[in-house]
Order: structure tokens, then sequence, then C-alpha cells
């Protein structure tokens, strides 16, 4: 009962604990809705660093972007103000920086911006965002700003922010997890906070590299283990395969728990196996695949 | 008598362990496991974590670890015993300090007797958020916090666990990125919108953001600014004091990565950054490493001769055996070459004298006193 309803918003915004593949799965959803001939943008934000914000063409019906908070901080002020001689005669980069330091919530504002003004230029905009705590923080921002501005263009574009992402037809979270405690754990931290910004549209979860033991192999194990001499024991192959036995059977009791800790978000969630490769293109061409054979 | 173990030498040679590393590899716990090590060897010592996760509460079975530091000898010596082991000879103790809490100390503090001045800069609307979400606030505290235990000679090792952070490199960042906040060219402008001397740029500057936030934000940022401005000098005599201390011999600095997570560039930078500013690189604590788990110790992933030394044990095994169990480990070695790969890399960049300790994937997730307890001995090189 793995759904993949997600994937039909305009925005499709990715986050997690670090490294339970965020970026392959935000790139995998892309992948998949261009390959079904939907105009998307897959955006990667930082949560630090500095790359030169350039579009690049990915595949037919996709482009990627990873972006730039100064960049986004001009384009902003250029657009709200028609202000582009102005902008390039007084305002540096020092100075942009300057103030992306001075005044707190301006870099996340400018990023979730862009990505809130893309979503009118797409069918679908697909978010790769930062780990948890920094995503939980750029989404808080359009709130704190609505509170504290007394108006203006920021506060108005604030209030549409959280009028945009508060609405289900037009907006999915999604939170990437591994099937072990810890990223469960703040997975559901994290749908916790998100339902008390946005209480009318609850997280979708994503458990990424679900470990899958070959049912035979599990017999073997279950059958053999405990019969095996020492020297069997000692052996990786055996060792492996205890391993993933093990591995197979805590997870199973980690989802007989998430049962009843992600019903208050939603009734179940999507999950994808391991996928023996040696990179992430390769992981994500894969679990595009594994999207769109769900859907099909 | 202590081992001639390496973990074991640094734990006896140093003061301070600063644990750095990217989120998700594993830092809470090793910066935990390093700090109970320590007490199993007879050491007071303390491990300080900011994590708004609250992961180190967690794997240590608490709902919550305050900002005054808890002592934990008792919950581990509880779980020795129930192993038929000796108790702590030392003492472990954590804590976490609330970020929020201590920078209004931190303001207050600085402020001195001018109560007003804390008062004003407490007041700002935009305090709120500074405190909460600036980038820095947290790698800060951390600072702060070891400086007060480190003065407080309390303890014999103090184990820092770095702010969550996406680049290891963060914390060795965050003093100058908060020097150049208080870039007194810049922040002199700022405050001083009314000043003859301000460049029209500035003025203009202020007018657009005032376009953009509306009536009254701007006037807040100006206040909220000037009184911080006024706390600066001893800001940065603070964040000196803390870089000196950071220099100290007594101070060693450590990455904690995973195989999956380890990213070579970020590595790399930060050796090279430990290194053009003199702090002391001690190693690398590679988590999750799951050849160390299965047995793999040499290094080598031999499936074909392992199948033939199985050969003459599995008579009396299913006749499928050994076709099913190599399936099985063929899922496995896209990770353990991965690992391996990775293995050489950090061998390679700790080559002068660095160490390089593999820390077994663990049965199950580190959530409780008992495998915290199991890492702790499990690291060693």
């Amino acid at each position: 009962m793995a759904t993949t309803d997600w994937l039909a918003k305009n925005l499709i915004i990715v986050s997690g604990k670090g490294g339970v593949g965020k970026t392959t799965l935000a790139t995998a959803a892309a992948r998949h809705l261009a390959s079904q001939g939907k105009r998307t943008l897959l955006v990667h934000v930082l949560q630090l660093g500095d790359v030169e914000q350039k579009l690049e063409k990915l595949a037919p019906n996709l482009s990627e972007i990873t972006l730039r908070s100064a960049d986004c901080f001009r384009e902003y002020i250029i657009m709200k103000l028609k202000l582009k001689t102005l902008y390039t005669a007084f305002l540096g980069n020092k100075m942009t920086q300057y103030l992306e330091k001075a005044a707190p919530g301006v870099r996340e504002i400018v990023l979730l911006g862009k990505v809130w003004f893309e979503r009118e230029n797409y069918d679908h905009v697909v978010v790769d965002m930062p780990s948890t705590g920094y995503a939980l923080t750029m989404i808080n921002t359009p709130f704190n700003f609505a509170a504290l501005f007394p108006g203006g263009p920021i506060y108005n574009d604030s209030k549409d922010m959280i009028s945009t992402f508060s609405n289900p037809k037009l907006t999915s979270f999604v939170i990437v997890s591994l099937a072990e405690e810890m990223p469960v754990q703040e997975s559901i931290e994290l749908a916790e906070n998100l339902k008390g910004l946005m209480p009318a549209n609850p997280s979708h979860l994503v458990l990424n590299r679900m470990v899958r033991v070959n049912p035979e192999a599990r017999a073997l194990h279950h059958s053999e283990w405990r019969k095996l001499s020492e020297p069997e024991r000692a052996s990786p192959l055996w060792r492996g395969l205890d391993f993933l036995v093990h591995r197979e059977a805590k997870q199973a009791q980690l989802l007989d728990q998430l049962k009843d800790s992600w019903a208050p978000f939603a009734k179940d969630w999507f999950e994808v196996g391991e996928i023996p490769a040696h990179d992430d293109a390769q992981r994500s061409t894969a679990i595009a695949a594994l999207i769109g054979g769900r859907r099909g | 008598m202590a081992k001639p173990d390496p973990v074991n030498e640094l734990l006896h040679s140093r003061r301070v362990i600063v644990c750095c590393g990217s989120g998700g590899v594993g830092k809470t716990t090793t910066s935990a496991a390093l700090a109970m090590r320590a007490a199993m060897e007879g050491k007071r010592a303390v491990v300080i974590t900011i994590d708004p996760a609250k992961r180190l509460a967690t794997s240590l079975g608490l709902k919550a670890l305050s900002a005054k530091a808890t002592d934990l000898t008792q919950n581990v010596d509880d779980v020795l015993a129930a192993q038929g082991e000796r108790p702590l000879t030392g003492r472990f103790f954590a804590v976490m300090p609330d970020t929020a809490q201590t920078f209004e100390n931190f303001v207050r503090t600085m402020a001195g007797e001018n109560e007003s001045l804390a008062r004003r800069v407490l007041g700002t609307s935009i305090y709120k958020i500074f405190a909460k979400e600036y980038s820095g606030t947290n790698e800060y505290m951390a600072m702060e916090k070891l400086y007060e235990l480190y003065n407080e000679k309390d303890y014999d090792l103090i184990v820092l666990d770095t702010p969550p952070a996406a680049n290891t490199r963060t914390f060795l960042e965050a003093p100058r990125m908060l020097a150049d906040f208080f870039d007194d060219r810049i922040m002199k402008w700022i405050i001083a919108p009314g000043s003859k001397f301000l460049a029209s740029g500035l003025r203009k500057l202020l007018e657009i953001l005032e376009k953009l936030t509306g009536h009254g934000f701007v006037s807040d940022l100006i206040e909220f600014t000037t009184a911080l401005f006024e706390l600066r000098a001893q800001f940065m005599e603070n964040l000196n004091t803390v870089g000196k201390l950071l220099h100290q011999e007594d101070v060693a600095f450590l990455m904690v990565t995973s195989p999956e997570r380890l990213s070579k560039s970020d590595t790399q930078e930060f050796v090279s950054i430990l290194d053009e500013r003199g702090y002391r690189f001690w190693g690398f604590v590679v988590n999750r490493v799951l050849g160390r788990r299965i047995g793999l110790d040499t290094g080598t992933l031999d499936v074909a001769r392992w199948e033939s030394e199985l050969k003459p044990n599995s008579a009396g095994r299913p006749p499928d055996t050994l076709e099913l169990l190599r399936a099985t480990f063929e899922t496995l070695v896209p990770t353990l070459e991965h690992e391996q790969e990775a293995e050489r890399f950090l061998a390679t960049l700790s080559g002068r004298g660095g160490k390089v300790l593999l820390v077994p994937e663990q049965p199950t997730d580190v959530h409780s006193v008992s495998s915290l307890v199991q890492i702790s001995r499990q690291l060693s090189d």
C-alpha cells in the first residue's frame, strides 16, 4: 500500500536526516516526472557553500539548479523593486553577504522564495532540501517574517508562501528516512513540527534502502545457523547472511511500531529497497523506474 | 596501567577532544563513547553535546539532558553490573547547553552592570530569531561551554560533540564567520545611518530594505545591531580566548565519518584547515564499517576462496547452501568495495601519524547505554 500521491503536486519538498538519500530520492522523483512528459525542475538547496547558480538541462523536460542565496537575493530585489541599475550600483556582493549574516532569515527566505516563484514556471518543482534541522529553520522563516514584519513585499510573499505550503493540493512534504530507529525518530519529530506549522498538509514518508533478504536464504539461516561449526561461523559468507537477517528482523520490528507512530500523519508510506549500486546516479535511475512501476 | 592502545593514549594525554564531522555519521555516539571509555580508564570525563534532536539523551535512555553536567556514572555502572563487569573507575558526565538560554546568559554576562543594555538587546523582536536561527550561534555556544568547563577544572577530559552541520569544517569556520559579523567597518555603517559620512549606497540599501520589510523592521535591526555592537569588544575577546584554548597541546581534533557519508573534498579541506591553523589533528573514527562486522579483517574480497574453504564443512547442509550464501553476499559487495576504497583514502590522508579507527557496523541501533558501552570497547585501531 505504498502510495506515491506526493508526486502529483506542483511543489514537492524533500527532506530528512543527513545521509538517508534525500538527493537520490529527489532526483529519482524528478526523473520520473520528466519521463511522464511533465516539465520539471529539480532544485538543490545547500545548507552552506557557495556554488555557481546555473540552470542545466538534465534530460528532456528536466532542468536542474543549485541555488545560491546571493543570486536569489539579487533576483528578488530586482523583481520586487525594479532596481536593476541601483542594485548593480550600490549593492555589492559583500554588502549582500553581510546582510545575509546580519538579518537572520534573509538567506532562508530568499532561497525558499526562489523555489516558490519557480513553481509557476513548471509542472513540478522538486526541492532537494538540506537535512532536518536546517530544513525546518527554512520553512519556519515565512512564519517568522509574517509575524515580525508589519507589512511590505516580504510580509505579503511570506503570507502567500504559507498558503501554498499549507495546501495539500499544491504542495507535498516528503520525509526520507532509513528504516532504523534514530532516523525514524527524527523523521517523526520533523513531521510533528511541520504539522504544527501546516496542520492541513501532513508529511509523506519514504523509507529508503530497506533490507530485503531472499526468503530461501532467510530460511537457510533459520535452520542452519545454530548448527554451524566454528569455521563456518567465522566465514564472511555466513556472517554476511547473519548480518542481513538480523538487520531485516530489526527493521520488521521497527515497521510494526511505525504503524502507530506514523498514523497521525498518513495511513502508509513508500518503501524503496536497498539497491546494490556503486553510485548515486545508478541508484536514482533505479528508484525512478521503481516509482514508475508503482504508479503504472 | 593503561594498555598500549592509541585510544587510551589519546584519553590519557589530552584534556579536550573535539569531534568534528558532517551530519549522520554517528558523531554524537562517538563523542559519548569516548567520554565513557575515559571513565572506564579512571577519568572524570564529560561529553558536551549540542544537538537539538536530543539523540544522546535518547541513547542514554533519558528524556532530555540539562545545561548542567549530569552524572551518569550510575546508569553505566548498572549496565556493567548486569554484564558481570566491574563498575567505572572514573566518572561519566553529559551536558547539553540550551542554546537560547546560553545566549541570553551570554548577553547578560557581557553587558555586566549595564542591565539596560542587556534589556535592549533581549527586547528587540529580531533577537528571538537571531538566538534561535543565526548560523554560527550553536558553534559559538559550544565553544563557550567548552571554555567554561575547561576553566572549572572539574574534569580530566572534556569531549566536545560539535553541532550538527552540513560540512566538517563548519565548526572551524564559525569563529571567522562570527568575527566577520562584527566587522567594524560595515557594522559602523549600519548603526550610524544618521552620520553625514554614511555612504549614500548604505542609505539606499536601508531604504530598499525598509521597502521590502515594511515600516519598523529596519529601525529594529539598527537597534539590535547597535546594542550588539556595544558587546563586541567582550565578544571578540572571548572568541580569541577560546581560539587560544583550541590551539593548546592538550586539545585533539578528530573527524568522525562513515564509509557511506565520506566526502573526499570535505575531508581533505578539514585536514588542511587544521594544519594551516595549527590545530592538532589526531585521526579519523570511521563508524558503521560493515567489513569489521562480518569478519573481513584482511581487507580482501575473495568470495571464491571463502566458498572453497566452506565446501568441506558444508557436507551436511542443504544442497543449495553455498549458492544462496554467495548470492546473498553479492548484494553486499558494492558496499564493501566502496568501504575499502574509503579506508584506503583515509589511510593515505592520515599518512603522517594520524590514526584511523574502524568501528564495526552494529547489530542493532545504538540507542541504549549497553550499546554505547559496547562501542566504547570497540574503539581501537
